[in-house]
């Protein structure tokens, strides 16, 4: 959370997650520069071309494990630090992409009269072919999403373009790894005769697609299981039972709308809040009771549950629920408050022995 | 900030001490996802093919030529008869980068010519090649008496052909980039044809070197830019092959293009 825009919060947790993240990007581009050709019998293959095949497979890499961090934390809450700075992970996975992209203009579309970037564009003009598409345009397509992601990435872009631009912004990555997928199905697979580059492209796509069904459906039975249809008078809803809350934690409920409220029960007081944190989406419901407030288990982004206000000189907000008990039962009208609107939480008895 | 509860089911936040619980967890995906990488690359890097010995020879130093200069359908240097070569010998040229080095070769044409630059070659395919450059460049012969009065090279129909093959640019396939050729190559021989590197057409054969042939049109023109789209890959080709000198010429119908 930040009150002032400030380029990068250092953290102990960022530090170690991006020294982790270098780590393994300089042992990957070592290992394929300066190990591998040593392995084969004949190094066939020059060292600029070599370059260009490091980088843009360490890429390929980055994004597909970058696209299986969500449906992990939503399969595993461990995952959810991995989650947290996924950010980096991706700004770094642009500047090998940029690195790739440099490797080749600086060689297959150097060297000549024409404009290298110019060279990019018009040299393969194969459009009615699949197979000879120009695969180049679709890795620079995708390049451009990277790049306009990496660019708006930090919170300021969150907060100029509106979560819900950012938010639809930053799904493009979906087409951006769908271009990244063709360009390499197009380009080297097409170029080489080992099995290794489509295996490659079939194991990224079993990951992330395989990992998405299942948190699919992670999903889906949460809303079926946690779903409050129940009508009560007025057009509030039964929520769920009151002993269903434990001290400190937050229980998601599926409104009939489709929305999710976070119901959190805190001591003897229990509120709910609109589900989607307001930073990126973050499932509050899913959070916990730190220092008296909600607490987002992406970001750690923090609201006070009676006013969906963060705290001091914080400034974001989300909508609130009003609630009431109905017996054992908390009842919540699913018409949501505006941001940051203070709502009476339901103050259970204390039980005296 | 208070510290989230490191039980058996802790609560990360970044800006707080990361649980205790979590930190094993988090050093084994961690080292779980950098040895998959070095894994897939170790794979990767291993998989590549074998793109050939192909290669500027820097190690022969400047080289210089001397022969008959033919400026159609690309520019070709025949040195006349030796010992080693009875046919006479045949030098493909081309300039600096993706340049090619018509416009001298046509003032030029059909004289005897000096040539320097550096050679390139790949080892399994006997095309002699020079980028031209340096002090000797491509000039008119300083001594004409190093090729025999009126010599021409001489030239073999070897009658009308339909071949299967890969239309590459001559510089990069023969030892300027590896690979030379396939998919990932398109860009840069097109770059190169477009330039004016002389194009080969190469007939991948299942035993033995490939078979290298210079490509032009039937009418002895440079090939039209409509067989651009079909550099890189499989395609079948019909025209007439002919030998000049030790160069087998491949001069086609554009219009018989077809992808395999």
């Amino acid at each position: 959370m930040s009150a002032a825009y400030r380029p990068v919060q250092w953290t102990r947790f960022k530090l170690a997650y991006d020294a982790a993240l270098g780590l393994g990007v300089a042992a990957y581009l070592i290992l394929y520069l300066r190990f591998a050709p040593g392995w084969l019998e004949v190094p066939g293959i020059g060292g600029a071309e070599l370059r260009m095949r490091a980088f843009g497979t360490c890429a390929f890499w980055m994004l597909t494990v970058i696209l299986c961090i969500g449906p992990l934390a939503r399969l595993d809450r461990r995952f959810l630090p991995v989650l947290y700075n996924r950010r980096h992970f991706g700004v770094l996975t642009l500047f090998v992409v940029l690195a790739h992209m440099y490797a080749v203009l600086g060689w297959y579309a150097a060297f000549s009269p024409i404009d290298p970037w110019t060279a990019m564009l018009t040299a393969n003009t194969d459009v009615t072919s699949f197979v000879g598409f120009p695969f180049e345009w679709l890795g620079m397509a995708a390049l451009a999403i990277l790049f306009a992601m990496a660019a708006t990435s930090h919170d300021f872009w969150l907060a100029f373009l509106g979560p819900k631009t950012w938010k639809t912004l930053h799904m493009l990555v979906y087409l951006a790894y769908g271009l990244v997928v063709m360009h390499v199905v197009l380009g080297v697979v097409q170029a080489e005769e080992s099995g290794a580059f489509p295996t490659m492209v079939a194991v990224s796509l079993a990951l992330v697609g395989g990992l998405h069904i299942a948190a699919g459906r992670v999903e889906h039975r949460i809303d079926r299981a946690h779903a409050a249809l129940d009508l009560a008078d007025g057009g509030w809803i039964r929520a769920l039972r009151i002993d269903e809350l434990e001290d400190g934690r937050g229980r998601t409920v599926t409104l009939p709308s489709g929305e999710r409220a976070a119901v959190f029960r805190y001591g003897a007081k229990i509120s709910a809040l609109w589900n989607a944190c307001a930073h990126q989406n973050g499932p509050l419901g899913e959070g916990r009771i730190l220092d008296g407030c909600v607490t987002c288990p992406w970001h750690g982004f923090q609201y006070d549950p009676e006013t969906g206000c963060a705290p001091a000189p914080f400034t974001e907000k989300v909508p609130t629920f009003r609630v009431r008990r109905d017996g054992d039962y908390v009842l919540i009208d699913p018409r949501a408050l505006p941001p940051g609107t203070r709502t009476p939480p339901i103050v259970l008895e204390e039980t005296k022995p | 900030m208070s510290r989230p509860d490191s039980g058996k089911d802790p609560f990360f936040v970044g800006y707080a001490p990361t649980p205790k619980a979590l930190v094993g967890f988090l050093a084994v995906v961690a080292g779980a996802v950098i040895g998959g990488g070095m894994a897939a690359a170790a794979v990767l890097a291993m998989a590549q093919g074998d793109w050939g010995a192909a290669s500027f020879k820097w190690g022969d130093g400047y080289q210089t030529r001397t022969g008959v200069l033919a400026a159609a359908p690309y520019p070709v240097l025949y040195q006349p008869p030796s010992p080693d070569y009875p046919q006479g010998r045949a030098v493909v040229l081309s300039g600096q980068g993706k340049r090619g080095v018509q416009q001298v070769a046509t003032e030029l044409d059909g004289r005897p010519a000096d040539v320097g630059g550096i050679a390139l070659g790949r080892d399994e395919v006997g095309v002699e090649f020079i980028q031209v450059g340096g002090e000797v460049k491509l000039r008119s012969a300083e001594d004409s008496g190093s090729v025999p009065v009126g010599w021409t090279p001489p030239t073999e129909d070897l009658g009308p052909r339909t071949l299967k093959g890969e239309i590459v640019d001559s510089k990069c396939y023969l030892g300027a980039m590896r690979p030379g050729s396939g998919k990932t190559h398109k860009l840069c021989a097109n770059l190169c044809l477009v330039g004016g590197i002389p194009p080969m057409f190469v007939v991948y054969r299942e035993e033995g070197a490939p078979l290298v042939m210079l490509l032009g049109v039937a009418e002895g023109a440079p090939i039209p830019d409509a067989l651009l789209d079909h550099t890189s890959h499989y395609v079948e080709l019909s025209g007439r092959v002919e030998r000049r000198a030790d160069l087998l010429i491949f001069l086609v119908d554009p219009a018989s293009v077809r992808r395999l």
